[in-house]
């Protein structure tokens, strides 16, 4: 045995003991994950992941002034060389709340989109890029009509089962309106615009809602009839900060004529009533299953604690609702699977932030233990889950260890 | 060892050395220790935690500096809960608060966060109301100028 071998097993064996005794050691009883090191900014680690029909594993970072895209045939273990999105630089939202997305069109192409923040705080023009077939991607596109220098921030990306591309995005046009006029505003709009050529193209864009929070992400689903549903931090009177939830039907229509848009009505969906005047950033997540159910997860803060909470979301308060995690979950994401849920978030316990799931498989009646799947003392993005049939995984975007792929 | 306790008499005193350019300094995980030590207050303070992108916090810092300048007892420190930007200390001035100003320095964010306040979740404006009498509250979101003074037991009138 080389005098480099015997050095480097000591050295193994050092690092393994001292690991132990700072409590930092992987989490037993899991597989090594699969790591891909980006050239992103630690302070802006925020992923887009999708999982395609064929498997393929699409993550997208900003690195400097360019997103770049990486791929993976094997659910990690292996990723392409990084595929810049625009040509050339511009400045890039990236942070765990409003990070870029990525989706495949109906028609094979990719689609990327991002906010870009404007030289006046809060605002931003959300942006679209392209790649047909899996083919360079286009130049990007600003989405929206609307080139005020105002907030269009914290877009959401969906392709629906019939084509539709839909982004929802938070719109301050209203508020600034109101202001202008001396009236008061809670809150800002959420607004929309939609796609019928794969994303070449959108329709002007249409107002959803008024008085949404400010900087909690967009959650986007498709419901069993096809339409789109759209979950988000609303500020209900006085300053209720629960949540709302839309129905989106019809898309083509209003793609159309998107002035004749009139939303089913907006449904409050929980009923924490956190009353604050805040930025929360924290949006919730949710995902269908094939009955129709609306699962969900959120944080907020209900009759004095802050909490990660899961509940179904129906006409009424939630049914089921449960916290998730212990007192600093945070940042969950929820996906379906049959009538399986599975939830991760990260937790932070004052020295490191942990990876878990939990799943269940009565349909949220009841959930198995938390399962931690990996740690970190850097500084990390929020997880992100990504499904394609049964096969789901989640992305995992750290300083320390890079990208993680975790199969669930 | 000796500029760390000149430190401390330093911010027992209210005047802790502001080194960089518009008078915000970085935070590190043992200052922010010692910024929510409710046993180092002799006088009603306020550390209100805030960030660029938050319009609530601005409306709340420049309330919170009025009343600072209302009521000579009572002292804000500021800390952006953010990695530390020159902007942070022209929006300060502009908002005129914060005799002792901080933002994130180059540990994780987590890490501040919890030595700050271990049971806040990120949501701004954040606060902890410091008595001086060695009691210590913390609250999320913009609270009315009657409840701060009520949170430092101040004896002025409510607003």
């Amino acid at each position: 045995m080389s005098r480099f071998v015997c050095k480097g097993i000591r050295l193994w064996l050092m690092c393994m003991g001292l690991a132990g005794l700072l409590g930092c050691s992987a989490p037993a009883q899991q597989p090594s994950p699969n790591v891909l090191i980006t050239g992103a900014d630690p302070a802006q680690l925020g992923t887009g992941v999708a999982l395609s029909e064929d498997g393929h594993l699409h993550i997208v970072v900003k690195e400097g002034g360019h997103l770049v895209l990486y791929t993976s045939s094997d659910l990690g273990a292996h990723w392409s060389p990084p595929q810049r999105i625009n040509a050339h630089p511009e400045a890039i939202s990236a942070d765990g709340e409003n990070r870029p997305k990525v989706a495949l069109a109906r028609d094979g192409s990719l689609l990327v989109s991002w906010t870009q923040p404007l030289d006046k705080r809060f605002t931003g023009y959300i942006r679209l890029a392209r790649a047909p077939h899996g083919q360079a991607f286009d130049a990007p596109i600003t989405v929206h009509r609307d080139r005020s220098e105002i907030t269009h921030r914290f877009e959401s990306l969906l392709v629906t089962e019939g084509g539709e591309v839909l982004l929802v995005w938070v719109d301050k046009r209203d508020m600034e309106s109101a202001h202008a006029a001396g009236l008061d505003y809670r809150g800002a709009g959420i607004y929309a615009a939609v796609s019928t050529d794969h994303g070449q193209s959108f329709a002007p864009e249409f107002k959803l809602a008024d008085h949404s929070c400010e900087c909690c992400r967009i959650a986007l689903a498709e419901g069993v009839d096809g339409a789109p549903l759209a979950l988000w931090r609303h500020v209900f009177e006085p300053n209720e900060r629960d949540h709302a939830l839309m129905h989106l039907a019809d898309l083509p229509h209003f793609a159309a004529k998107s002035d004749q848009f009139r939303a089913d009505a907006l449904q409050r969906a929980t009923f924490d009533r956190w009353a604050i005047d805040a930025c929360p950033h924290h949006g919730p997540g949710l995902a269908v299953t094939d009955d129709g159910t609306l699962h969900s997860v959120w944080f907020n803060v209900r009759e004095g604690e802050g909490r990660v909470f899961y509940g179904r979301l129906g006409a009424d308060a939630p049914s089921g609702q449960r916290t998730v995690g212990g007192s600093l979950a945070a940042h969950a994401d929820v996906a379906v699977r049959g009538q399986s849920i599975t939830v991760v978030w990260n937790e932070f316990d004052g020295e490191q932030t942990h990876l878990y799931t939990q799943s269940s498989s009565d349909n949220g009646d009841t959930f198995a233990p938390p399962r931690r799947l990996s740690s970190t003392r850097g500084r990390v993005d929020q997880p992100r889950l990504a499904q394609s049939g049964d096969t789901l995984v989640v992305v995992w975007h750290t300083e320390t260890n890079g990208v993680e792929v975790h199969r669930l | 060892m000796k500029t760390f306790g000149v430190w401390v008499a330093l911010l027992l005193c209210g005047i802790a050395p502001l080194a960089n350019a518009g008078g915000v300094e970085k935070l590190d995980r043992a200052t922010a220790s010692l910024l929510v030590d409710e046993d180092r207050y002799s006088q009603p303070t306020v550390v209100a935690l805030w960030s660029l992108d938050c319009s609530h916090c601005k409306r709340y810092l420049k309330a919170l500096g009025e009343l600072s300048r209302g009521n000579d007892q009572v002292q804000i420190i500021t800390v952006a809960v953010e990695p530390w930007h020159e902007e942070h200390g022209a929006v300060l001035d502009e908002l005129n608060t914060g005799a002792q100003r901080y933002a994130y320095g180059d540990e994780v964010p987590a890490v501040l966060g919890y030595a700050l306040d271990p049971a806040w979740h990120g949501e701004l404006p954040r606060a902890l109301f410091f008595d001086g009498q060695g009691n210590k509250e913390a609250r999320s979101g913009r609270l009315s100028m009657g409840a701060v003074k009520q949170l430092l037991a101040v004896e002025v009138p409510v607003d």
